[in-house]
């Protein structure tokens, strides 16, 4: 088992809620990522996105007891970076520039680095699963959306103005579409392996 | 009971003992139906946000809107149906019109701090770069972003470069101005002074830049100060000179 790294303290000040300690990994870290990103036809704002979300990944990641085993810098480097690459590629740039793969990649643990590569898969199913979700009509992705932002399907109900009873049937049967529609995708062996 | 309605009876403890077994040997022996299922947890697992991952998110998003120069929070609602954006455009275009009539703006009103600051902070762009070797790689890059201002990423590129070229006083400037826009007011005040006490062309546009360093702080006093520092002579003084009376309304 790889050591800890001393850096693993913001890992437990996202599961403990030290917001003074995570607002010094942004101080400490989010230039870098918004340079990556700026460099690569990206926007500030993007960057924002890419950067919280590695966080909120990172965090998923410590629920299940993940330890770092490297410096964050470097790991957060590599999750924003595949998660922009990610997008990027599907926006089909081409000229990309990672100019600091190299000196990270040297500091990634390799558990760290596996850890980024289910990161990034997860983040493919998701693309993959929003991508069929915008091909539903608009109420099942309203409803659907509702549903896995944590409201509850009585509170659906009175929102959309109808009864339980029907939010309930029409979750399953959008459900049951959505899945449909991903079945039909090449790509959909990805949710279940 | 369709498929759907089951493997959700199943997952949320609905099923008596009888269906519960037939559904796992049904799992087994249909292939199909096996598939359905994984898909369905599969859909389930990614897309589900717990109540401790929203919570984060909204605790992240202040932070991020601190350190992140973005107009909106961060992910926070999607934009997703032509409807919202529809009434978004319908929104914002109403909001300008009611601009328009209440704050009359062709009636030049005393313009606010960040008014003024904003009309003024301009920067020229840097000029491009026509030699093609390879120690101007970095040069180039670092024009284009400033160009496009995209400060926070020339600033990388500029801070390096100015070690390289210290007597670029076009690029001090321009690493200046990187600063400022991106909130680091000491730094950039250090380098405008740095060019103010060298002879250039640079010498009193650097000093303009540091009264709007002091303009954007809201420090009106420093900034009118320095201001008048500009001689007659200087190329920007009828512009500065002007800002220096708008201030002095105040």
């Amino acid at each position: 088992m790889p050591a800890i790294h001393p850096d693993n303290k913001y890992i437990t000040a996202l599961l403990q809620n030290d917001t003074a300690l995570l607002d010094e990994l942004y101080s400490n870290y989010s230039s870098k990522i918004k340079y990556m990103v700026l460099q690569n036809n990206g926007t500030e704002a993007d960057a924002a996105d890419v950067f919280q979300e590695a966080i909120v990944d990172i965090y998923k990641k410590a629920k299940a007891g993940f330890t770092l085993t490297c410096p964050i810098e470097a790991f957060l480097y590599l999750i924003c970076r595949n998660r922009w690459m990610n997008r990027i590629t599907r926006k089909k740039y081409t000229n990309v520039t990672f100019a600091d793969d190299e000196g990270y990649s040297n500091l990634v643990s390799e558990d760290s680095f596996a850890e980024a590569e289910q990161i990034l898969v997860s983040q493919n199913r998701k693309n993959l699963i929003e991508t069929k979700l915008a091909e539903l009509g608009e109420s099942c992705r309203q409803l659907l959306q509702y549903n896995w932002g944590g409201k509850k399907l009585e509170e659906i109900a009175e929102l959309m103005k109808t009864s339980y009873a029907y939010i309930r049937k029409k979750k399953g049967d959008c459900i049951g579409k959505l899945i449909e529609l991903i079945k039909s995708s090449p790509d959909y062996k990805l949710l279940i392996n | 009971m369709n498929d759907i309605e089951q493997i959700e009876k199943y997952l949320g403890g609905e099923l008596s003992q009888n269906e519960m077994q037939a559904f796992d040997v049904r799992l087994q022996n249909d292939k199909a139906f096996a598939e359905v299922f994984a898909l369905y947890k599969s859909v389930e697992t990614e897309m589900l946000e717990t109540e401790d991952e929203r919570e984060l998110r909204n605790r992240l998003s202040g932070i991020t809107q601190k350190h992140f120069d973005v107009a909106e929070p961060a992910k926070i609602v999607k934009l997703k149906t032509n409807r919202t954006r529809w009434l978004l455009y319908a929104t914002a275009a109403a909001a300008s019109i009611i601009i328009l009539l209440f704050l009359k703006p062709w009636q030049q009103k005393a313009l606010s701090n960040e008014q003024l600051y904003a009309q003024y902070a301009v920067p020229d762009e840097l000029p491009a770069v026509v030699r093609g070797t390879n120690d101007d790689s970095l040069l180039i890059k670092a024009t284009n972003l400033y160009n496009q201002i995209k400060y926070p990423a020339a600033l990388f590129l500029l801070d390096s470069l100015v070690k390289q070229r210290p007597t670029e006083a076009q690029l001090q400037l321009a690493l200046g101005i990187c600063f400022l826009k991106t909130g680091k007011y000491d730094s950039a005040i250090n380098r405008f002074d740095s060019l103010a006490v060298r002879e250039s062309v640079y010498k009193y546009i650097a000093l303009e830049w540091k009264g709007l360093a002091y303009l954007k702080q809201n420090k009106i006093a420093d900034c009118i100060a320095v201001l008048k520092l500009i001689p007659a002579d200087a190329v920007n003084y009828k512009k500065v000179n002007e800002l220096i009376r708008m201030l002095s309304k105040k």
